[in-house]
């Protein structure tokens, strides 16, 4: 299977399903950055990242039959896995105990990382979306996607009622979708 | 309910970002399947987060890749291995097939390990035997020489035993005669007895005391009959189990007996300055 049949999404999906090699090293070439960048944010500790990428390929290699392409993008789903595994990994109590050395490490790692980050957005051009986002809704999504905070975290977190958590929420998402759709 | 109100409502937001309770998300999923303008409006925020969460790509180390292409390709083979059927659920048609082809080789698989099992059982039998063999054969060999030496000692004793019977029998004969032969000058230490049988003239070599002799040399009894010597025959002391039957004397009146060291083979004179014992009969 070549890299323009793969294209299509769907095509993907059901290479993957069928366990084709060439299906994975094209999901590791499109979506291994995303997935990667997205556990440093949850995790802050590169070496961990490394660990929890590959977990999470070996995951989806064993539960791509349970994901049903109508209820969601593979992108969402890969992104749910990866946030499991993470969660996982961030509550046993073997990484509970290293705790404290990670988080030492973690500003020397952040700040590697953002210069990364920084280089990644760029290149896309998509920079003023960050920088325009209102910082409240950065915080809400931030705080739900990367952190796995539920509402009534998020509510303790910024200081306001659920209720407000809940508008906020579409406020945010509609502020990014305008942002996204300038550029 | 109106459907332009529940999309606005912000539920279809936090459903994207993980919010809601289990509950609430079957009724988002549920609404999602009834009506597709929820679902193209799920669908958006969701394309939506993607190129949020994209903005925060960072490429991982590239060593990475290969590590976890390694790990598909294994867990691949592991699943081929395991169960190819259910792995990649092949249509029904190949199934049957797949299933012959499956069953066919989990046969081979079987017959190859009952196969192995049953050599591992006889080469364990076999070295079993071949040790017991072994040892058994050790024991025979054993027993054999144990055997032989029994034998050896047997005749020896038996030997002994009939000489020891015959000597009794020979000094208990009232014909017999023990003449006791004494050293001469040169050899006063030694002291011989010949019996002699006065009716068949047989003379028998009793006990002896002389030395071994140095090689090439052999003692050689004599009797004194009517003023001669008379030869009786050789004697070696290493040989001979004492007493030994010598020569008859043929006719004569016996006077004595003698000993002298002659050279191997004996002599038809006795050599006189090698005469060892001498005894006269009384």
């Amino acid at each position: 299977m070549t890299n323009e049949t793969l294209n299509n999404e769907k095509e993907l999906i059901i290479a993957l399903k069928k366990g084709d090699e060439s299906a994975y090293s094209y999901l590791y070439d499109h979506y291994s950055a995303a997935i990667y960048g997205y556990i440093l944010q949850m995790t802050s500790d590169s070496e961990l990242a490394k660990d929890l990428l590959q977990e999470v390929f070996i995951k989806v290699f064993q539960k791509i039959g349970q994901y049903d392409e109508q209820k969601g993008h593979l992108y969402t789903w890969l992104i749910r896995v990866a946030h499991n595994t993470t969660i996982d990994k961030i509550r046993s109590t073997n990484y509970k105990k290293n705790q404290r050395t990670i988080a030492l490490d973690a500003n020397n790692e952040r700040a590697g990382n953002e210069a990364t980050v920084t280089t990644s957005v760029d290149h896309i051009g998509m920079d003023k979306v960050l920088v325009s986002l209102d910082e409240t809704h950065k915080k809400v999504i931030d705080l739900a996607y990367f952190h796995g905070f539920t509402q009534n975290e998020i509510a303790e977190e910024m200081g306001m009622p659920i209720g407000t958590v809940k508008t906020q929420v579409r406020k945010a998402l509609i502020q990014l979708r305008k942002l996204l759709n300038i550029i | 309910m109106d459907l332009e109100k529940y999309i606005s409502s912000g539920i279809l937001e936090n459903y994207v970002l993980g919010l809601l309770s289990e509950k609430e998300n079957g009724e988002v999923m549920d609404m999602m399947e009834h009506h597709d303008k929820v679902a193209s409006y799920v669908h958006n925020l969701e394309a939506s987060l993607e190129s949020y969460g994209r903005l925060y790509a960072v490429q991982p180390p590239n060593e990475l890749k290969s590590l976890i292409m390694d790990q598909i390709r294994e867990l691949k083979a592991d699943a081929e291995a395991k169960d190819g059927q259910e792995a990649f659920q092949p249509g029904s048609e190949q199934l049957d097939t797949l299933k012959i082809e499956h069953n066919r080789a989990s046969i081979w698989r079987r017959l190859a390990i009952a196969g192995t099992i049953i050599l591992l059982i006889s080469l364990g039998f076999n070295i079993y035997l071949s040790s017991l063999n072994r040892r058994a054969q050790q024991l025979a060999t054993h027993l054999a020489l144990q055997n032989k030496q029994l034998s050896v000692k047997t005749n020896s004793i038996e030997e002994r035993l009939a000489h020891a019977e015959w000597q009794v029998s020979l000094l208990g004969n009232p014909d017999i005669r023990p003449v006791v032969m004494k050293g001469v000058k040169q050899h006063p230490a030694f002291n011989v007895t010949v019996y002699w049988n006065t009716n068949d003239r047989t003379v028998y070599l009793g006990k002896s005391d002389l030395p071994t002799l140095p090689t090439g040399k052999v003692y050689q009894l004599w009797a004194i009959v009517d003023g001669k010597p008379v030869d009786l025959g050789l004697y070696s002391p290493k040989k001979a189990n004492l007493p030994v039957q010598m020569k008859k004397i043929q006719s004569g009146q016996v006077q004595a007996f003698a000993i002298t060291m002659e050279k191997e083979g004996g002599n038809p004179t006795p050599t006189m300055d090698q005469m060892y014992v001498l005894g006269a009969v009384s």
